[in-house]
């Protein structure tokens, strides 16, 4: 093929024009070889760090399953103990997410109509104040419920856990549901309006059918986040022990069996729950067919619709927002000068290395995700590979779906000292770990902008004269800009605030939320204060930047 | 100087199971304005990206200037491309729009600004280079298209669609002014619509697909007076169609058609004999060949040769004024309902309910043989 | 949206035509109810409904690419006005499927509109505007024939007509399009409205010929413009009494409540139109005004005929295209030294397919009944409303 190129350049009657070196550079590197290279490296990457682990702590589980027998099962002394344990720490997961979800989803409701369909003034401070809980540590959000039930006198157990949970899987699920209205014109509420419809019937049989896929990939979403959380947990869960902490608990006990056993149970569960749902969301229908007109038409009075707004206004502010900020409040009282700075243990310092540890995990996390990421979603997108290209999609999405200390703890057996050995605990297998776990937050929002660039713009520049990689590098990359920037901030927030993941890997070096952690842990409440209002109002201006990023792009 | 040539190009998507081009051979000359239209789906747009390599075709071969250009990627093409939603870089400012062509083919600059203050020139834009295109409404966006893909030097102008996003009223008066410019420039062009009025206005030639096919090409006059089938008398232009069936067999190669459920007989031309006794068929005229006149008209007296028309009785339904012309709704005893249309300063005294003669010329009504199903042939979905 | 009053009467069809972007849809909408008007009020039948919600209009709206609910079968979209009134379901059942029939959609209740084409989704979504009238018998249609194929909507346009016109509906009609021949084919009367304003209404023959304004008289055809000045006092150098050759019926209609006025556009013979009195009052002697004739009431000779045709042009035939009915020529002339484009279109015959050849000597003239002048609207007008944005 670039032998004919030649001969048709050399034919035309610019043959003796020089083309300047960065297109000479482009059309040299537009050649098919190093396209094929470059997806194959990448996909590599994608099945040794993604699959790889999976897939490693499946065939631990199956070759010593004699060993997890004796241990789990059958123990000398314990008998099945541990076993018990699981099974019991599984339900207390699964039941703590299924009611969060649940409560969420009746919150998320009318938050999301009132902050899409609604104009009022602060609307974009208590947008900004939604998403939030989604950036911050979970662990410093922890510790602020923590403070804030506790003037209530709701003491560390169940109820706590699901009281944490319900915060930061909100913004999960209101986003979702935001997305979807956004996109939902109203022209289709419009037409079922002049056919006579009632506004809640309007909302039942028009926008909620509408919005159904985006509600659910919103609860998977929820789900999992919340099936997965440790850092809050810890700190939240008094002697209620939920799965990711039985995790942690057996890894720092080294009963490497009975921790790869849950991991695997929870990976298992949580890959099934994942594909089932998006499969069955589709047959699942909404009864759109009758109408109940009186009583729609009671239900889309008028008062009614106030009594709604201010009803979800108190629940937003009582269950949500203050107990996400109230943290910041006990600064002052707070007795930090004396604990952390002029303490005789040195807190500052520590602070400040595993401030300094979480930062340089979350840089290297971004900067090698975007080498990676950017071209896995130009595969997933540009590339007809029929179901291959399905199935690659399809996994992409596991890292976010399952536990995070459960991924965390495969990752460390299939890389770690038990696996391959090429890492030890410590600041290189926390960085892979976290880089594992980010994946699919860089590549998603660059498919979404992918998928949106204009196919027709960059056929124009070809047929132009630019080559593959100019069309790239000048008509494809400044479009999808913001796409990649709010990848890079989303891998930041969620790298910086991770802790389950962190903790299975960690060795003797300390991330913040870890350090937090610790602290409550060991009643340090002055300087966990501190470290958790830094780290909140940190992660406040990465959303601030976040947004600014989303809405330049909406332009 | 550039020709296309297309020689038994087939493409299928899906892994063959859309066929959206069949088996077509076609050329191009140098120079000529050229039109595909057909219906939507009919494989037109498919053929016109094969041509700028934006698709590989599954079969056959594309010659440019007598070469085989398959596997040449579009960027070494060398031809202007126009699109539909004109594909503005809207990230660039008007004049690094026009250049973006010239830069890729490594000109020197004083060559590029030379070429690009050409190009705006030619559309107008040249005052507003420094601007961004998101300052400009549908036809602005559309002339920089034309600037950009002109620029370049390209002989072969490819366009789909280039008018299709634009208000009814700004394109009819856009389309002539498009014309204009490819023929000062001298440009090869091919043109992708699905708005037949659209090609007729502007096209030297039209090619007209249907389901993959090139049904027939040719002038626009030839293809108005001489339409090969029932679909493209309908597709072009408005055509009454009557069914019938041969009557008699005159002399002279005529026939005589005795239309449905006993309507008027008509007589027919019949070239080539092609028509037999008893055959079922369909005439179709043109709406603005069906002349009329009021029952009491004395033909004696007016100086015209009446001896080759056909004349029949119908009943006036309903006028309507639109303009430029009138048009005249007339229905049949039979039940069957045709239309005529005049200028709009055509003088009568026409009430509904009327009976008229209308009057056809013989040479204005063309003779098909009856399709099986004559609705899915005047079918335009 | 610009203070804008307009009265529509039972049974007519209406048509509100203009540019994208000229504030149509809205004005669509805030009679649906859909947006509240800043001021102004909305009768229906005198009845005001300014403060009525959507749902109880009655009215059936048609939106512009139809807004059919992706997620319901066609059949639960026609349905959904009467489940939503509570309407007999047996009934419904029974009148769903009639109309099915008759749009010869049969056998495709269940299909989803993704899986329809354009042509059956106009009718569906029709057919479900139309279920939800009932004493007011108001259709509202938003660009219904936008999404379509030429050739299909020429079909459309007739059974559009042919509803709105059928003894057992006798609807009211208000028809939104951007294109003047849809307009003219189907209107009652016509509504023609930029930049949130209204124009000029009134029945098509009105519209075409009387325009109010340069913008509606361009907006319906091609038109040539001449600017030139009135010249009360120095009388034509033919006689603008006169009737022309056309002293008929036809032409009397069209000069009735005209004044035909002498005008010297640069030309040696001063040329002479008729004149709506509402313009003749705001002009005076030496004004400088705007002539303006469609192309298509131009008409084309052979040689040089200025002697024996009055409002002639003498040029030669620069360019010439056959399109279908028409013949278009674009004829260049010289007026006072610059060269200007006529454009006419005639009927094409096989005279002009023989004789009529670029480069040609020709005369293009027009009678003095088909001229219309308005008081020059100044340069910047005239450039905003011939140029192309």
């Amino acid at each position: 093929m670039s032998k004919i190129n030649k001969k048709l350049k050399e034919n035309s009657k610019n043959e003796d024009l020089k083309l300047p070196l960065n297109l000479k550079f482009d059309r040299h590197f537009s050649k098919p070889i190093y396209r094929k290279s470059l997806d194959s490296v990448v996909i590599l990457f994608f099945i040794l760090v993604i699959i790889g682990p999976i897939i490693y702590i499946y065939l631990t589980i199956f070759l010593n399953l004699p060993t997890i027998y004796r241990d789990v099962f059958n123990d000398e002394i314990l008998g099945d103990l541990k076993w018990r344990i699981i099974l019991e720490a599984l339900a207390v997961s699964f039941s703590i997410a299924a009611i969060a979800v649940l409560i969420d989803i009746i919150i998320a409701f009318p938050t999301a109509i009132i902050l899409t369909r609604y104009n009022f003034r602060g609307k974009k401070i208590l947008d900004a104040m939604v998403d939030l809980p989604m950036a911050v540590p979970t662990s410093a959000l922890g510790f602020s419920v923590l403070l804030y039930w506790g003037i209530f006198g709701v003491n560390p157990g169940f109820l706590l856990i699901l009281l944490g949970h319900v915060i930061f899987t909100f913004p999960y699920i209101v986003r979702n549901m935001k997305i979807v209205l956004e996109k939902t014109d109203t022209l289709y509420e419009d037409a079922a309006r002049t056919l006579g419809a009632p506004g809640f019937t309007v909302f039942r049989t028009i926008t909620l059918p509408m919005m159904k896929e985006g509600i659910i990939a919103g609860a998977i979403l929820a789900f999992t986040r919340s099936l997965g959380e440790t850092g809050a947990t810890i700190i939240l869960s008094g002697l209620v022990e939920t799965a990711p902490i039985v995790i942690v608990g057996f890894r720092r006990q080294l009963e490497l069996p009975a921790a790869s056993l849950i991991a695997g149970i929870l990976i298992a569960i949580s890959i099934i729950l994942l594909f089932s749902i998006k499969f069955f969301t589709r047959k699942v229908g909404l009864p759109i067919k009758s109408v109940w007109p009186g009583f729609e038409k009671h239900l889309s009075h008028k008062s009614l619709r106030v009594i709604r707004d201010a009803l979800t206004g108190t629940v937003l502010l009582l269950l949500i927002l203050i107990p996400s900020f109230y943290i910041i409040t006990r600064v002052i009282g707070a007795d930090i000068i004396d604990e952390l700075f002029l303490g005789k243990d040195y807190k500052w310092a520590y602070l400040y290395v595993a401030f300094m540890n979480s930062i340089y995990i979350a840089i290297l996390a971004v900067f090698i995700n975007l080498l990676v990421g950017i071209p896995f979603a130009f595969i997933i997108v540009k590339r007809s590979w029929g179901r291959i290209i399905t199935i690659l999609d399809t996994i992409l999405d596991i890292p976010i779906a399952i536990p995070s200390a459960a991924l965390g703890f495969a990752i460390f057996m299939f890389w770690g000292p038990a696996g391959i050995g090429l890492f030890q605990p410590g600041f290189y297998m926390i960085l892979f770990v976290h880089i594992t776990f980010t994946f699919p937050y860089m590549v998603r929002p660059i498919i979404g902008v992918l998928e949106s660039t204009n196919v027709g713009v960059e056929e124009a520049a070809r047929t132009l004269g630019a080559s593959n990689m100019t069309v790239f590098r000048k008509i494809t990359f400044p479009s999808i800009k913001q796409g990649i920037l709010a990848g890079c901030i989303m891998v930041f927030t969620r790298s910086l605030g991770e802790t389950g993941a962190t903790i299975v890997v960690m060795g003797n070096i300390r991330t913040v939320p870890v350090l937090i952690v610790d602290w409550v842990e060991a009643n340090a409440f002055a300087s966990a204060i501190f470290a958790s209002t830094v780290v909140i109002i940190f992660s406040a201006f990465l959303i601030l930047a976040l947004r600014a990023v989303r809405t330049q792009g909406g332009k | 100087m550039p020709s296309i040539e297309l020689i038994n190009i087939t493409k299928t998507f899906d892994e063959g199971k859309v066929l959206a081009v069949d088996n077509i051979s076609l050329k191009f000359n140098d120079g000529e304005y050229i039109f595909l239209i057909g219906p939507s789906g009919c494989g037109k747009t498919t053929t016109l990206r094969m041509i700028a390599g934006l698709e590989n075709p599954t079969n056959g071969k594309v010659l440019i200037d007598g070469k085989n250009v398959d596997g040449i990627p579009p960027e070494d093409r060398d031809m202007g491309f126009i699109f539909q939603h004109f594909e503005i870089f809207d990230h660039m400012t008007v004049w690094e729009n026009v250049t973006f062509g010239l830069e890729m083919r490594g000109y020197n600059e004083e060559y590029i600004i030379e070429k690009a203050e050409w190009a705006l020139k030619m559309v107008e834009l040249l005052e507003n280079a420094d601007d961004y295109p998101s300052m400009f409404g549908n036809p602005g966006l559309q002339k920089l298209g034309i600037a950009r893909a002109i620029a370049t030097g390209a002989k072969i102008l490819i366009m789909d669609e280039p008018l299709g996003s634009l208000d009814p009223k700004v394109s009819k008066v856009f389309r002539h002014e498009l014309r204009n410019l490819i023929k000062d420039l001298g440009l090869t062009a091919i043109h992708v619509t699905h708005n037949q009025e659209e090609a007729m206005a502007i096209a030297d030639k039209i090619i007209i697909m249907r389901a993959g096919q090139i049904l027939q090409m040719g002038t626009p006059y030839e293809l108005y007076e001489n339409p090969k089938s029932i679909f493209i008398a309908n597709f072009l232009g408005e055509t009454n169609f009557l069914q019938g069936f041969v009557l008699k067999l005159l002399e002279n190669e005529k026939i005589k058609v005795w239309t449905r459920l006993g309507g008027p007989k008509i007589m027919c031309n019949n070239f080539g004999s092609k028509f037999n006794l008893d055959d079922s068929i369909v005439i179709g005229f043109r709406f603005e060949d069906v002349y009329l006149f009021p029952k009491d008209y004395d033909f004696g007296k007016s100086p015209y040769d009446w001896s080759k028309m056909q004349f029949f009785e119908a009943k006036l339904e309903n006028t309507r004024f639109i303009g430029a012309t009138k048009r005249f709704y007339l229905s049949l005893d039979n039940g069957d309902n045709f239309l005529s249309v005049k200028p709009g300063i055509f003088e009568e005294n026409f009430n509904p309910g009327d009976i008229l003669i209308v009057g056809i010329h013989i040479d204005d009504i063309h003779v098909f043989t009856a399709p099986k199903d004559l609705l899915h042939e005047l079918s335009l979905m | 949206m610009d203070d804008i009053s307009l009265k529509i009467k039972d049974g007519e069809y209406f048509i509100i035509l203009g540019p994208t972007g000229a504030g149509k849809t809205t004005l669509l909408k805030i009679i649906a109810g859909l947006i509240k008007p800043d001021s102004g009020r909305i009768f229906f039948d005198d009845k005001d409904v300014t403060k009525r919600s959507p749902g109880k209009r009655n009215l059936g709206f048609m939106f512009e690419n139809y807004a059919l609910f992706p997620h319901m079968s066609i059949y639960d979209n026609i349905a959904y006005s009467a489940r939503v009134h509570s309407r007999s379901p047996v009934q419904t059942q029974i009148i769903v499927e009639e109309i099915l029939m008759m749009t010869l959609l049969t056998g495709r209740n269940e299909a989803l509109p993704e899986e329809m084409s354009g042509g059956m989704k106009q009718r569906v979504a029709l057919c479900r505007a139309l279920m939800n009238l009932e004493q007011t018998k108001l259709l509202i249609l938003d660009e219904p024939l936008k999404a379509l194929d030429a050739g299909l909507r020429m079909n459309l346009r007739r059974e559009l007509l042919l509803m709105a016109k059928s003894k057992l509906l006798e609807l009211t009609v208000i028809h939104v399009t951007n294109e003047e021949q849809e307009a003219m084919m189907v209107a009652d009367r016509i509504a023609v409205i930029n930049n949130g304003k209204l124009e000029q209404v009134g029945t098509p023959y009105e519209i075409y010929y009387k325009p109010k304004n340069l913008f509606v008289a361009n907006f319906m055809s091609e038109i040539n413009y001449f600017e030139g000045i009135f010249v009360k006092n120095n009388k034509a150098s033919w006689d603008i009494n006169t009737n022309g050759k056309h002293g008929d019926k036809f032409f009397s209609k069209i000069k009735k409540n005209l004044i035909p006025i002498p005008i010297d556009i640069g030309l040696s013979e001063v040329f002479a139109s008729y004149v709506q009195k509402s313009v003749y009052e705001k002009i005076q002697n030496g004004d400088k005004v705007l002539l303006v004739t469609r192309a298509n009431h131009m008409k084309i000779r052979l040689g040089d005929r200025t002697k024996e045709k009055h409002n002639a042009l003498h040029g030669k035939i620069f360019r010439r295209k056959f399109m279908g009915v028409f013949y278009r020529f674009e004829v260049l002339v010289n007026i006072n030294g610059k060269e200007k484009i006529i454009i006419v279109t005639n009927p094409a015959t096989a005279e002009i397919y023989n004789t009529f050849l670029e480069n040609l000597e020709v005369t293009v003239y027009f009678p003095k009944e088909l001229g219309i002048v308005f008081k020059h609207p100044g340069d910047n007008v005239i450039k905003e409303v011939l140029k192309l944005e």
